[in-house]
């Protein structure tokens, strides 16, 4: 488990998959994620047995918030996912990749929490030199987030996504070792 | 072939790879190239194989320079480099584009130039993109010359993401859109 102040990252398991699907169906989580069709539990088994074939550090991690019930004791509830791909080892290199699929959750700052524990952990642990992200110009609450966890703008990707019926520019983002 | 002003572009053929080899392993050629290992032919002759079964719009081209005819002849062509699309998305009609003029005596005259500004307009025209792109690194200003005379604009600067001749340098990224032709 990774810690931080709200929230830890622990590995995703089979149990988790249902309540994937249940966010990546959702039409408002997808309008800020990659995936535009609806998405089968069948898929999500497929796409959870390749993710455990990939390297360690390019496995998906779940978001947990703390939590105390009545009896003031600990207890943890999962509120999305994130982790690192397109990992360049030779490069120190890496883009992550981020989803808050429990919209209850939205704008609490658990967001910039995560990305910024992910970014921590990438550079202080995997040795990273450099992370990046891209994000949809049409998601200003993702990019506030990258922006509070440091993450500088570095281009944009003219009309790289088509949603809605039309064309959007696709931002980027990135953050190197010494400027966290 | 796709015929241009002075060049033309041709489907690659197995007794192109030789001359790939040997472009891919001058120093000077690879510095503009994601490519940092030697290569051998017997690792060519294997990427090729492999990009016979990408889809066909992905499949290399070899770039041809019209020589100067001679009575009685037909043209000639010297093969100078080759280029490609590579990773078209369909649903959003965008791809990337990569380019290497290996025959050093070619640089410098315009010819990367016109076959981007040929690629271009064939993605554009017959492909139906919307969206071409392509990475080109900080350190190769000739490069980013040609691009913008064809027409590309800069979109972004990947801060330190390449590793060369030890230390990080940024990658550029351009793109020309449909609307831009």
């Amino acid at each position: 488990m990774i810690y931080g102040e709200r929230i830890r990252f622990r590995g995703v398991e089979k149990d988790d998959l249902p309540t994937f699907v249940t966010w990546i169906n959702d039409p408002e989580v997808l309008e800020g994620i990659g995936i535009y069709l609806p998405y089968s539990m069948a898929e999500e088994q497929d796409w959870f047995d390749k993710m455990l074939s990939r390297p360690a550090e390019e496995r998906n991690l779940a978001i947990e918030v703390k939590e105390l019930n009545p009896q003031e004791e600990e207890s943890w509830k999962m509120i999305g996912s994130c982790g690192f791909f397109n990992y360049d080892r030779r490069n120190d290199c890496a883009e992550f990749g981020i989803m808050i699929g429990d919209k209850t959750y939205w704008n609490h700052g658990f967001g910039t929490e995560a990305v910024h524990l992910l970014v921590q952990h990438g550079f202080h642990t995997l040795n990273l030199n450099r992370i990046y992200l891209r994000v949809l110009e049409t998601n200003p609450r993702a990019i506030r987030a990258y922006e509070k966890a440091g993450f500088i703008h570095e281009g944009r990707q003219r009309q790289a996504e088509f949603r809605n019926g039309k064309y959007l520019d696709l931002l980027v983002m990135s953050i190197l070792r010494g400027e966290i | 072939m796709i015929y241009g002003d002075r060049i033309r572009l041709r489907a690659i053929e197995k007794a192109d790879l030789p001359s790939f080899v040997v472009w891919l392993n001058d120093p000077d050629v690879k510095q503009g190239l994601l490519l940092h290992s030697p290569l051998s032919q017997a690792e060519e002759d294997g990427w090729y194989e492999r990009m016979l079964k990408r889809p066909i719009d992905e499949h290399v081209m070899a770039i041809d320079v019209r020589q100067p005819a001679s009575a009685g002849h037909e043209d000639s062509w010297e093969m100078i480099g080759s280029l490609a699309f590579n990773d078209i998305d369909w649903r959003v009609r965008s791809a990337e584009m990569g380019i290497v003029i290996g025959a050093k005596n070619y640089w410098n005259r315009g010819f990367g130039t016109e076959a981007v500004q040929l690629l271009v307009q064939y993605g554009f025209t017959t492909l139906n993109l919307n969206r071409i792109f392509l990475h080109v690194f900080e350190t190769n200003p000739r490069a980013v010359r040609a691009y913008e005379k064809a027409g590309f604009k800069l979109e972004g600067r990947e801060r330190q993401a390449q590793f060369q001749d030890g230390r990080f340098i940024d990658v550029l990224r351009m793109s020309k859109l449909r609307e831009d032709l």
